[in-house]
C-alpha cells in the first residue's frame, strides 16, 4: 500500500477540476505513479490514455467521442494489453490496432457519439 | 519515457497479439485469483473499495465509473481468495466481474441484469388486477431474483461546486417540479406532490414486463419514495393510482388508459382526456399526471371525491391549458399513469429505466427535455444533452430535490415554493 506520499506528482495538479475532483487528490490515488501502477477513480479516459502513453511507444488512440467516457480502476504499465481488453467489456468500444499508427480505441458501432 | 526496453518489445509483441485474438483467455492456469490474501479493504466508495482490491491482490481492475460511482462497498476484512473477496465486494451491487487474461477482471453490470428486451411479454393492463401484480414490500421480492440489480438506495456522490454554480441549483428545481401550463400558479408555491391519505398516497403496479421486471420496477419505486419521505400506501393489495406500463404499441394502450383514468381515478371530459393522451408516439417514455387541487380537505378521501382532477402530460405537445380550463392550484398528485415503448427503450437496463420513471412518479416534471449543469436521470431522455455522459441511476440532484419536496409532507403543511426546496437542497448538499 502506498499510503503517505504526499500529491507532489503534479499530475493531478495541472488539470481542470473533474466531476469527481474529490478523487484527483486522493494522495494515495496521485502516488501510484510510483510502482508502474496508475489508479483512477471516475477519470476521463482522455487522461488515463495520456498517462498510459507515457510509458508506452505504441501509441493509444481514443476517438473524440470517447475521451469524456469516465474510468475507474487500475492500470499496470506492464499489462495494458488487458487493460485495452477489458475496455472492450466495459465500455461499448472496439480497439483496433492500426500497426504502425497505434492501437485506436473507438465506439463499437463506428458511426460516432452513441446515447 | 525511459522504460525497460527488452520488456517493452515483448509486452508490445503480447498487446498486439492479444488485440488479434479474441481474448478467450479466461481458463488460464492456476492463478491470481485463487490465491488467498490478507486483505484489508476499508468500507468506501465502491470505486476506491476497487482499487484498494487492486493493490492488495495484484489483479488489475477495470470499471465504467457510471456502474460505480453510485455504489458503496461495506469493504472486506480477511484472509480470501482474490475471486471470493472481490465477490463480496460486488455482493448485492448487480455488478459482476469477468476474467480479461491474466491478471485483470472487467467490472460491469452483470449480463443477467440486462438491457430490457426488444420483445417483451405484454399482458393486457385493463384486464390484470392491481393486487396481482402488486410487489411484495421492497427488497423481498426482486432480491429473489438475483438477476436483477438491488433495489436498496444507495446515497450517490454529492454534486461538485461547478454543477452548483451560478443558477444551476434554480434551474434544476424549474425544470423538476413545476406546472408548465402558464396559467397555472407554478411560479410562487404550490409545487405538485403526493400529499398523503388514502386519495395521494403511491400505490404502484408495473405492467406488461415479465413478473420478474414488473416486480423490481415497483419495489425500487416504493423502496425510492420510501427514502425520500413521499406518502407510499403500505398495503401491497392497495388500489393501485400509478400504472406504469410497457408495450410495443403505446397506441393501442391509450383506449385502455383512458378508460382506467376515467373509471377509477374519476377524470372527467373523457373527449379531452382522448385528446390529451393522444399526445404520444414521439417519446419512448410518455406519461400524465393525474393532479387534484382540493385543499386539505383531501386527506382521507378517494380520489374520486377530490372534485376537481385535471390530467396533464409529461411532454405536452400541444400546449394544453388542462381539461377544466386550466388555471387552478393543481398542487396534488392522484395519480400518474406511464408508458413505456419498449420499442424504444432497448439498451437501457431496467434500473436505469425505474429510476427515470420513479423521479417522473414523485414530481410532477417539467417536459424533461432540459440539461441543467446539475445531472438528472431525466437527462436519459433530453435531447439538449449532448454528448454528455447520461446518468444511469437517480443522481444526487433528483434524491436531494425529492427529500426537499416531501421535506414537509405530512399531507397537511405550507405550500411549498422553489425557495424553501433551494434552501433545503443546499442544506442537504453542505453535509458533503
Amino acid at each position: 500500500m502506498v499510503n503517505a506520499q504526499q500529491a507532489s506528482q503534479g499530475e493531478g495538479g495541472s488539470r481542470p477540476a473533474h466531476r469527481l475532483s474529490a478523487a484527483a487528490v486522493d494522495p494515495k490515488i496521485a502516488a501510484s505513479w510510483r510502482d508502474g501502477t496508475l489508479q483512477y477513480v471516475g477519470e476521463p479516459l482522455e487522461h488515463v490514455v495520456s498517462d498510459i502513453n507515457r510509458y508506452s511507444v505504441r501509441k493509444i488512440v481514443v476517438a473524440p467521442a470517447l475521451l469524456q467516457s469516465r474510468f475507474t480502476g487500475t492500470v499496470s504499465t506492464a499489462n495494458v494489453g488487458e487493460w485495452l481488453a477489458a475496455l472492450q467489456q466495459i465500455f461499448p468500444v472496439d480497439v483496433v490496432d492500426q500497426h504502425s499508427n497505434g492501437i485506436l480505441i473507438q465506439s463499437r458501432d463506428n458511426h460516432g457519439i452513441q446515447k | 519515457m525511459e522504460y525497460r526496453n527488452k520488456f517493452r518489445s515483448r509486452r508490445i509483441a503480447c498487446a498486439a497479439l492479444m488485440l488479434s485474438m479474441a481474448w478467450s483467455a479466461a481458463a488460464r492456469a492456476a492463478d491470481l485469483l485463487d490465491r488467498s490474501i490478507q486483505f484489508n479493504v476499508a468500507a468506501a466508495q465502491l470505486g476506491n473499495a476497487l482499487i484498494d482490491f487492486s493493490t492488495q491482490s495484484g489483479v488489475q481492475v477495470a470499471v465504467a465509473d457510471a456502474d460505480v460511482s453510485r455504489l458503496k462497498s461495506g469493504g472486506v476484512t480477511g484472509a480470501y481468495p482474490a475471486r471470493e473477496a472481490l465477490a463480496i465486494l460486488l455482493r448485492g451491487t448487480g455488478l459482476e466481474f469477468s476474467r480479461v487474461g491474466e491478471k485483470t477482471v472487467a467490472i460491469r453490470v452483470a449480463a443477467a441484469a440486462p438491457a430490457v428486451p426488444a420483445v417483451l411479454r405484454t399482458s393486457r393492463p385493463a384486464a390484470t388486477s392491481a393486487a396481482a401484480a402488486a410487489a411484495p414490500d421492497s427488497g423481498g421480492g426482486a432480491s429473489a431474483n438475483s438477476q436483477l440489480p438491488d433495489v436498496t438506495v444507495m446515497a450517490p456522490i454529492p454534486p461538485s461546486d461547478q454543477q452548483l454554480a451560478g443558477d444551476s441549483l434554480y434551474q434544476f428545481i424549474l425544470h423538476h417540479a413545476t406546472t408548465h401550463f402558464p396559467a397555472s400558479d407554478a411560479v410562487r408555491g404550490g409545487l405538485a406532490r403526493w400529499r398523503g391519505g388514502r386519495a395521494e398516497s403511491i400505490c404502484p403496479v408495473t405492467l406488461g414486463l415479465d413478473k420478474g421486471y414488473n416486480d423490481f420496477l415497483t419495489a425500487r419505486l416504493r423502496a425510492l419514495a420510501a427514502y425520500v419521505g413521499a406518502p407510499l400506501d403500505a398495503d401491497p393489495n392497495c388500489r393501485d393510482n400509478v400504472r406504469i406500463l410497457f408495450t410495443t404499441d403505446p397506441e393501442k394502450l391509450m383506449g385502455e388508459v383512458m378508460n382506467w383514468a376515467g373509471r377509477t381515478l374519476g377524470v372527467r371530459y373523457p373527449h379531452q382526456t382522448e385528446k390529451t393522451l393522444a399526445n404520444s408516439g414521439i417519446h419512448a417514455i410518455q406519461g400524465w399526471y393525474v393532479t387534484a387541487n382540493g385543499g386539505q380537505s383531501v386527506l382521507n378521501r378517494d380520489a374520486a371525491l377530490i372534485g376537481h382532477l385535471d390530467l396533464l402530460p409529461v411532454w405536452p405537445l400541444v400546449t394544453n391549458t388542462g381539461l377544466n380550463g386550466g388555471g387552478g392550484r393543481f398542487a396534488g398528485i392522484a395519480g400518474v399513469i406511464i408508458v413505456v415503448d419498449t420499442t424504444k427503450v432497448e439498451g437501457y437496463t431496467i434500473g436505469t429505466i425505474a429510476d427515470y420513471i420513479s423521479v417522473l412518479v414523485l414530481t410532477h416534471v417539467q417536459t424533461p427535455d432540459h440539461c441543467d449543469p446539475l445531472p438528472s436521470i431525466l437527462d436519459l431522455e433530453s435531447s439538449t444533452c449532448g454528448a454528455r455522459e447520461k446518468p444511469t441511476a437517480i443522481t444526487a440532484g433528483d434524491l436531494a430535490f425529492l427529500k426537499a419536496l416531501y421535506y414537509h409532507n405530512t399531507g397537511i403543511g405550507p405550500t411549498l415554493s422553489r425557495d424553501d426546496i433551494q434552501i433545503n437542497m443546499l442544506r442537504q448538499f453542505q453535509g458533503r
